[in-house]
């Protein structure tokens, strides 16, 4: 047997055994609630899977997801943990949002391109900062990211209440984008747009690129032996930086797609938390570029469930946060390593840290 | 501007921060990075605001508030020292976890899915320093509630603990040479445990202080970052003590400030909102640098 059909099923059984702790748990969590999970569980299946229009919803569920899983994983590979994705796609969705209703005079391609890169620099500068003081003081980027994801978020609301919203309205937003720079939607009940495809050529555009470039490698190195990469005098501070600025660049994307979309003008706190679902999309595909497809799809079927649970139950809409905050606690938890050591030694294996 | 207010103000903003704050000096020392204090300060707040609100109380609600944080606090140490979990991952967890837990929980309790604000709620006592009260300034320092007081002696206690103690040393030794501990013969993973626990029962009360001290009302989700703010207070302060009250304190300052800004000036509230957090930012970015620059002098 090869080493990567070994490998593959071993992360089946991985995978396979975290979703039925995680159905288990949610399910014991929501009978306590007095309704039924099985029937809760069953609205959620087929809203995601039931009906051709289900389908489309869940692909375009996990479109953001799959650019912030992207995010955190060229993070992660690279040894950075990037909570801010939050704050990226936070400023990228005004920045797209900026030039949808800005430049209303240039065709339609051309806005859509101004706005995706904008998107993606004002992301990749948000990241910058703390991709910049880590490597040169040594502050944590997790604390650094988290903190300015409010940062963000408030930074954002203030642009749309005071200098750029329209006025006389409740909730907080920009101007709307112009038309053309609408991304085309591919199956028209539904908010399927062509943001889905975009995020499947930015999934292999990145795996090629950490495969197949230098850089690709450099970054590999650097996550997975940084003093290798010091002591072989590649600039491994350079390489922090660039894929941090790398992370924040698909996270502004995750928020342009957004706006271009789905909601055609900026919304203030329209993110559900986009950008730390991405660490359990990440998480659950082990950083790999191809498998965070998968696992968006599948959180993305979650959350496409969740309003028809509150809809159809008396649930409120929590059951989807549950389940994700149950597959980031528990993705990097050792749970068949464990199981099969206590069963031999009668003990779990001694920490490493 | 009224200095009376602007030090009540600070005091009470700063006691959930310090309470949680020397709760985490416990898991700093043990070694352990703990972003999990916001989902065990979020849960101390909500059992301890809705176990009052059903029983009619107060002890019963801190006692709530306490073991369902060592609850939040002992699931984190399973996962992250028996199943060698992801330190941040698993803490990143627990918080989405918490915050959807406790949502739920509300709505289970009251039927409501934004806030919950009991009609008649007991409230923490309040301390009345009759000495004080007399004096223009000092005043400033009486009639809070009493876990404002006891923010001030878990700082004590904190302190002789973790420096004056056989489990202190203990805690200590763990977390800066864990190979020497445990060729001393310590387990690593019981003192591990022990201070996360130790670190959850203060993370439990610093959340019923805000909850039940200070606004007397349970928001989903209403801690709304101060359990980081907390970690980065002891990063301020490199697991010392002392400058982590001064960090708190700094942090409590500009959490009042942004509220009173508001009132006074017209400042627009997100900016305002703000300022907390680019302060915690500022000050990481300039205790790192000055270590830094330390460094290559030395």
């Amino acid at each position: 047997m090869g080493n990567w059909k070994r490998s593959l099923i071993s992360e089946c059984v991985r995978v396979g055994l975290l979703l039925a702790i995680a159905f288990l748990i949610t399910g014991l969590i929501i009978s306590f609630t007095g309704e039924n999970p099985f029937i809760v569980f069953k609205i959620l299946v087929s809203a995601a899977f039931g009906s051709s229009a289900g389908i489309a919803e869940t692909l375009s569920a996990a479109t953001p997801l799959i650019f912030t899983g992207l995010a955190i994983a060229v993070a992660f590979r690279a040894g950075l943990f990037n909570v801010g994705v939050e704050g990226s796609l936070y400023l990228g969705a005004f920045g797209a949002a900026w030039v949808g209703f800005t430049w209303l005079h240039l065709p339609g391609w051309m806005l859509v391109f101004l706005a995706l890169l904008f998107a993606g620099m004002a992301g990749g500068l948000w990241a910058l900062g703390p991709g910049i003081v880590k490597v040169r003081y040594n502050v944590d980027e997790i604390v650094t990211t988290l903190m300015l994801n409010y940062v963000a978020i408030y930074f954002t609301t203030y642009l749309v209440t005071y200098i750029y919203g329209v006025p006389g309205l409740a909730n907080a937003m920009s101007f709307p984008i112009a038309s053309m720079a609408r991304l085309p939607r591919l199956a028209p009940p539904s908010q399927l747009n062509l943001g889905f495809v975009f995020a499947l050529i930015a999934s292999f555009a990145l795996w090629f690129v950490l495969k197949r470039t230098a850089f690709g490698y450099e970054v590999r190195m650097l996550g997975s032996n940084p003093l290798c990469v010091k002591w072989s005098g590649m600039p491994d501070k350079k390489i922090a930086v660039k894929a941090m600025f790398l992370s924040g660049f698909l996270g502004g994307i995750a928020g342009a797609v957004q706006i271009l979309g789905i909601h055609y003008r900026f919304i203030a706190n329209f993110s559900p938390g986009y950008g730390y679902t991405g660490i359990a999309v990440a998480l659950l595909a082990r950083n790999n570029p191809l498998g965070v497809i998968f696992s968006a799809l599948l959180l993305g079927a979650i959350y496409n469930g969740e309003s028809l649970i509150e809809l159809m139950t008396a649930i409120p809409m929590e059951v989807p946060r549950i389940f994700e905050g149950i597959i980031i606690a528990l993705t990097s938890a050792e749970l068949v390593v464990q199981l099969w050591a206590w069963r031999r030694k009668g003990k779990p294996r001694e920490s490493k840290r | 501007m009224n200095i009376e207010e602007l030090i009540g103000v600070t005091l009470r903003q700063a006691a959930p921060l310090m309470l949680v704050a020397y709760g985490g000096l416990f898991s700093y020392h043990v070694g352990v990075i703990n972003i999990a204090m916001e989902a065990e300060m979020l849960a101390g707040a909500f059992a301890g605001l809705t176990i009052t609100a059903w029983t009619n109380n107060l002890l019963l609600g801190l006692l709530g508030a306490v073991i369902s944080a060592m609850l939040i606090g002992g699931i984190f140490a399973i996962l992250t020292e028996g199943l060698r979990a992801h330190l941040v991952t698993s803490a990143l967890g627990l918080n989405t976890l918490t915050t959807a837990l406790t949502r739920l929980l509300m709505w289970v309790v009251t039927g409501s899915r934004g806030a919950f604000v009991p009609q008649r709620l007991l409230s923490l006592p309040r301390l009345q320093i009759p000495i004080f009260k007399a004096v223009p300034v000092l005043q400033a320092f009486s009639g809070h509630s009493i876990l404002v007081y006891g923010a001030w002696l878990a700082w004590v206690f904190t302190a002789l603990w973790l420096y004056h103690t056989r489990l202190g040393l203990r805690i200590r030794a763990v977390g800066e040479n864990p190979e020497a501990a445990r060729a001393m013969g310590l387990s690593i993973k019981r003192i591990r445990v022990v201070a996360q626990l130790l670190c959850a029962i203060l993370c439990g009360l610093g959340g019923a202080q805000l909850s039940l001290g200070d606004l007397r009302l349970f928001t989903s989700g209403m801690t709304a970052g101060k359990g980081f703010i907390a970690l980065a207070a002891i990063y301020f302060g490199r697991g010392r003590p002392v400058f982590t009250t001064l960090a708190c304190l700094l942090f409590g300052f500009f959490d009042g400030l942004q509220s009173r800004l508001q009132l006074w000036i017209n400042v627009p509230p997100q900016l305002a909102q703000m300022i907390p957090f680019l302060t915690v930012v500022a000050v990481l970015i300039l205790v790192s640098w000055r270590d830094v620059r330390k460094g290559a002098r030395a």
